[in-house]
């Protein structure tokens, strides 16, 4: 058969970032189950999750590749073909933050003091709603292809993405709290599971500013 | 002239020939043209062949003798072969033949092919072998030329334009199935109307019925106008349910679109057999006149049966070969939706149309490449891949001079042969 039109149609890099964006989900998802396991002093069960986020990270960056390999320069975009490529970047830095909680979590058995307990899932909770909240623009992006990033749909997704530095706001303020109380129990857990918990929860805290960052991203797709 | 015998011999050849490249056309090409409607499901298959054979015929019948008459005498002057006709209808003959021959070896090599470039550069490699310098009209040939750079950045230009009003207009608004149902009819109103007006505006002139402009116009905006009024009714008969949800919401804004874009993809049947079926019967129409009248001064206009095989050609090259291209461009291009689909066709179909009125034999696949880049360009399209305009300026560059030298070829054994 002829070479015909259809040479010119290239792949779409819209749907597997939205592929990308639900591996990533994964790996978040799992991370409460982790806290989870270790409040209930399950280690074989946090064994398990840890190697599982590791697995999903991994299944991720596989398909970052193959998305940066399916956008050559010759590929033309509705939008910067670079400004992609860093939703990709720093979508994919969200998984690798949740993969850390996991690896220091895993690295030497850490107290989860009753102290902290409130306040921890206070903050977990936080962090996870600002990242629902980044799932659900990221699953906006058909629609913004539809609409050609523009209109009522990007001002739709604009709110959507001033939704999401409130609530990652949130999470900020609820670290601070929860890191305060975490300082007043040197005495009672050592200190090095201090920094142990202290690079824990920055690592949470970074799950949110991550799905922040990438948010801030999308809306770089809208403003220009 | 040549004896009788040899004479018959010649013409039958020549049909055959001319019949052969119809058949290609309408197996190969058509599928460019339809394909992207299959593709965005605005139509099925067996849809999408009808109204392909029922437009390219009439496109090619009624309009196709204006690239005709360019493809037969506008490009080598005729009159240049004055003294022996022989040698201008011999010509011909090898220009069709190479033409044929090297379209199916560009295909088996897996070459860029373009019907078009090839009989251009096929009748002129013949000329400037038989007649030198002087037997081409440069002027011609050099506004031939440039309407292949023109048409993809024109058609570009509409796509872009007409995208961009459907985005601001429908696709930014907060209630896009409400304005899409507003829009969609006054989109339908253009394109009955030019496709109308193309038809009897000098188009029936080969049936001895030919009307007035001012009455053509009138005729042609009252149908724009019926099928507005049609297609506003259909609307709000088919939609009743309004979505809530955004996503859905736009899902029935392209079904919406879905519905124009079987307007313009008659449109765009009826352009392209208006322009492409002059690469098929432009030289088989130059033997047919050299014939009848005994000289080379091509007078008279192009015999209205000449126009009916290029265009039977089209539609038995389709019905035989070519519903089974445009399926498989159709399973391939599936990224493209109505409303963009809906935008490239009708920039494809307007530019190829005016070419034709024009009498400029232009590509319509490279045209429409030019209308979705130019879709691409008001941020209509996921992805497109620009490396397909290497290609294409490739075509022309290999095309162009491989007919041309392919033709001489050609020609140096027919007179041998005949002569």
């Amino acid at each position: 058969m002829r070479r015909t039109i259809f040479e010119l149609f290239a792949k779409s890099p819209f749907g597997p970032l939205q592929d990308h964006m639900r591996k990533v989900m994964e790996c978040v998802r799992m991370v409460p189950d982790i806290f989870r396991a270790l409040e209930e002093d399950e280690e074989d069960r946090l064994e398990q999750l840890v190697d599982e986020i590791k697995r999903a990270e991994f299944e991720a960056d596989l398909i970052k590749n193959q998305i940066r390999g399916d956008l050559p320069k010759t590929v033309f975009t509705p939008v910067d073909r670079s400004d992609l490529l860093d939703i990709l970047r720093f979508q994919d830095r969200i998984s690798d933050v949740a993969e850390d909680v996991g690896v220091l979590l895993s690295m030497r058995h850490l107290p989860f003091p009753e102290e902290i307990r409130p306040k921890f899932w206070i903050f977990m909770d936080q962090v996870m709603v600002t990242v629902e909240q980044f799932g659900r623009i990221s699953e906006e992006l058909d629609e913004l292809v539809e609409a050609s990033f523009g209109g009522a749909e990007a001002g739709k997704v604009t709110e959507m993405i001033d939704n999401l530095g409130h609530e990652e706001h949130k999470a900020d303020v609820k670290q601070y709290d929860l890191v305060k109380e975490l300082l007043t129990l040197e005495d009672k857990i050592g200190p090095v599971n201090v920094i142990l918990w202290m690079k824990v929860l920055e690592a949470v805290g970074n799950i949110a500013n991550g799905a922040e960052k990438t948010g801030n991203r999308i809306r770089m797709l809208l403003s220009r | 002239m040549f004896e009788l015998s040899l004479s018959v011999w010649v013409f039958w050849v020549s049909a055959a020939a001319c019949a052969y490249m119809a058949w290609n056309i309408g197996a190969n090409d058509v599928a460019n043209a339809m394909g992207t409607s299959v593709g965005s499901h605005a139509i099925n298959l067996k849809q999408a062949v009808l109204l392909a054979a029922i437009f390219e015929f009439a496109g090619a019948f009624l309009v196709g003798g204006h690239v005709t008459n360019t493809v037969r005498k506008g490009i080598v002057s005729p009159t240049v072969f004055a003294d022996n006709p022989e040698v201008f209808v011999i010509g011909m003959m090898a220009a069709l033949l190479a033409s044929g021959i090297w379209l199916n070896l560009s295909t088996f090599l897996g070459l860029p092919v373009s019907t078009t470039h090839s009989i251009v550069g096929s009748i002129v490699g013949f000329g400037l072998l038989m007649g030198g310098i002087a037997a081409i009209r440069w002027g011609k040939l050099g506004s031939i030329v440039m309407s292949w750079f023109v048409s993809p950045l024109f058609g570009g230009l509409v796509g872009f334009l007409t995208f961009l009003f459907i985005k601001r207009s429908v696709l930014a608004s907060w209630n896009p199935v409400k304005a899409a149902n507003r829009v969609v009819p006054i989109l339908l109103f253009p394109v009955v109307s030019v496709i109308v007006l193309s038809m009897i505006y000098k188009g029936l002139k080969n049936l001895h019925l030919d009307i007035p402009f001012t009455r053509a116009l009138l005729i042609a905006m009252g149908c724009g106008f019926l099928a507005y009024l049609f297609m506003r009714f259909f609307l709000a008969w088919k939609y009743t349910h309004r979505p809530s949800r955004r996503k859905e919401a736009f899902e029935q804004v392209e079904g919406i679109f879905a519905h124009l874009q079987v307007g313009t993809a008659c449109y765009v049947a009826f352009a392209h057999g208006a322009n492409d079926v002059a690469n098929a019967i432009g030289p088989f129409a130059a033997i047919v006149s050299v014939f009848q009248t005994g000289t080379v001064e091509m007078k008279v206009g192009v015999p209205i049966w000449v126009l009916a095989l290029g265009g039977m050609g089209i539609v038995i090259g389709l019905a035989t070969w070519g519903y089974r291209v445009i399926e498989t461009v159709g399973k391939k291009i599936t990224m493209i939706t109505p409303s963009r689909g809906f935008s490239a066709e009708f920039a494809t179909a307007t530019t190829v149309l005016v070419c034709s009125k024009m009498g400029l034999p232009v590509s319509t696949s490279h045209t429409l490449v030019g209308s979705v880049i130019g879709v691409g360009l008001a941020k209509g399209m996921a992805a497109l891949n620009l490396r397909i305009i290497r290609s294409i300026v490739n075509s022309w560059l290999i095309t162009v001079p491989a007919t041309a030298l392919f033709t001489v070829l050609v020609f140096f054994v027919l007179r041998l042969v005949i002569l």
